[in-house]
């Protein structure tokens, strides 16, 4: 079916609009999660999270591109899942429950400040990566918006892993001067 | 204002649609498909021709077999071809062995020689390698030799080069630096090898180029080095000798990757880069040694 009968069913609040999304994109945001977080289970249940995220966020959003658009939830479900895990492993639930507690109470979270700050960053990323060459935009995206590892990347592309690296490496470096030109430092 | 990594990969996830879609639809027209298909193509070439010309060849007088006068030569233009060197008239010989395992790898191509000088035998490449010689293109799943005072220009990403002559064998594994040396992030390091063999030894020139230098341009390499940075001579029994670290002096092309079109560029080699490249040989003489002595 296509994406616009898929938004039409979100809209009208008809939930075969989740799973006719699970048939057509499950697959795509499985891949997505485990990439990040390498294990089935628990890319499993952020798969599952996103589709409720989308059948909250629509209407009134409506995606121009569905796909992507899943594809984000997922992946922004999966680095804080993974977050989670890792936050978990170092200090057990008790303190990873605290300190979700307190990051409410940090300042500028989730204000228009911070958000223009966020918009001005990423526009700032999006200039970069479309100011590479497309070999190496699509290297560094599938790094680091996919998660692949080196070898994938390297197969996907008929190129040496070296190769991979080295375009890598030109082109966080080529981030980080256009970064720190908008004055962001990483 | 200060992010870290960790904000900065959800940024990135917030990147137009149209890129995230690019990366997952679009395909890299890298060329080597179809580069290696015409390189197996040309290489089961050489290997019908050498079988044909193994079958004339022991057909020879056992004098004749060894005999010098027949020569293919490729010289660097800086070094002017012999006055008597005259092109080879007559069909290489197939290598006394066949081909290995190793030669027979996938992306691996050899050629044999036999005339003049120290020739070369079998030559292979591996990875992504190319090899070209100067000044006429060249394959190196052709026969070659190189004679006193000839060249041979390396160059390229990944694999192992290997030279084999009669009586040496040499060769350049690839090096990777993993972020200890100083001069950038050497991760994937241009080599450039000059080859040159003289009676009793075979010369290998390393050239190791800075990546930022010469690949930091969307339309070709940014340059080359004026010549080798790093020198060592090579002689059986007694390994690498006469290691010479030069000053580097570094030639930008004007936007032409062919090199014809450039100025030279003074580099300033710091002396703490010339120990790091110091450190370098080391591990490439090391490198080099395991290679050999497994």
């Amino acid at each position: 079916m296509e994406d616009e009968k898929i938004l039409d069913l979100y809209f009208a609040r008809d939930e075969s609009a989740i799973q006719l999304t699970a048939q057509k994109y499950g697959a795509y945001c499985r891949a997505i999660a485990i990439g990040i977080l390498r294990n089935r289970e628990d890319s499993m249940e952020c798969v599952n999270d996103t589709y409720l995220r989308a059948w909250e966020a629509i209407p009134p959003k409506r995606p121009t591109v569905f796909r992507v658009y899943l594809g984000k939830i997922t992946r922004n479900l999966s680095l804080d899942k993974h977050r989670w895990l890792n936050a978990a492993k170092r200090g057990g639930d008790t303190v990873t429950a605290l300190y979700g507690e307190l990051n409410e109470c940090l300042p500028g979270t989730n204000t228009v400040e911070a958000e223009s700050e966020a918009g001005h960053i990423t526009q700032t990323i999006d200039t970069s990566l479309r100011r590479m060459s497309q070999e190496m935009r699509l290297v560094f995206m599938r790094r680091y918006w996919h998660a692949d590892s080196i070898e994938a990347i390297a197969g996907r592309y008929h190129m040496t892993e070296g190769k991979v690296k080295s375009m890598l490496f030109r082109a966080r470096k080529k981030l980080k001067g256009d970064l720190e030109g908008e004055g962001v430092y990483v | 204002m200060k992010i870290n990594a960790e904000k900065l990969l959800d940024y990135i996830g917030r990147v137009g649609d149209d890129l995230v879609l690019e990366s997952e639809t679009a395909t890299l027209n890298t060329g080597r498909s179809k580069y290696w298909g015409q390189r197996w193509t040309s290489m089961a070439a050489v290997f019908v021709l050498a079988a044909v010309i193994a079958g004339l060849y022991f057909l020879l007088p056992s004098e004749e077999r060894y005999g010098v006068g027949n020569q293919m030569m490729f010289n660097d233009s800086a070094a002017p071809m012999a006055a008597e060197s005259v092109p080879m008239a007559t069909p290489v010989p197939a290598p006394d062995a066949p081909p290995t395992a190793a030669a027979q790898e996938d992306n691996q191509l050899w050629g044999s020689n036999d005339a003049g000088g120290i020739p070369i035998e079998q030559a292979r490449i591996g990875g992504g390698a190319e090899i070209e010689a100067v000044p006429s293109p060249f394959l190196i799943d052709t026969p070659f030799v190189l004679e006193e005072g000839g060249s041979l220009v390396v160059y390229g990403f990944g694999g192992r080069i290997e030279f084999h002559t009669r009586g040496i064998t040499q060769a350049m594994p690839r090096i990777y630096f993993e972020g200890h040396f100083p001069i950038d992030q050497l991760e994937d390091e241009f080599i450039h090898g000059w080859v040159s063999t003289t009676r009793d030894s075979m010369e290998i020139s390393f050239v190791v180029v800075m990546n930022e230098l010469i690949m930091d341009r969307t339309d070709g390499p940014l340059g080359m080095p004026a010549g080798p940075i790093v020198e060592f001579v090579y002689t059986e029994g007694a390994g690498i000798t006469d290691m010479t670290l030069h000053p580097f002096e570094f030639i930008e092309f004007d936007n032409d990757t062919t090199g014809t079109d450039y100025e030279p560029l003074e580099f300033d080699f710091a002396e703490e880069n010339a120990l790091a490249f110091a450190q370098l040989i080391r591990k490439a003489e090391r490198l080099v040694d395991d290679y050999l002595n497994p």
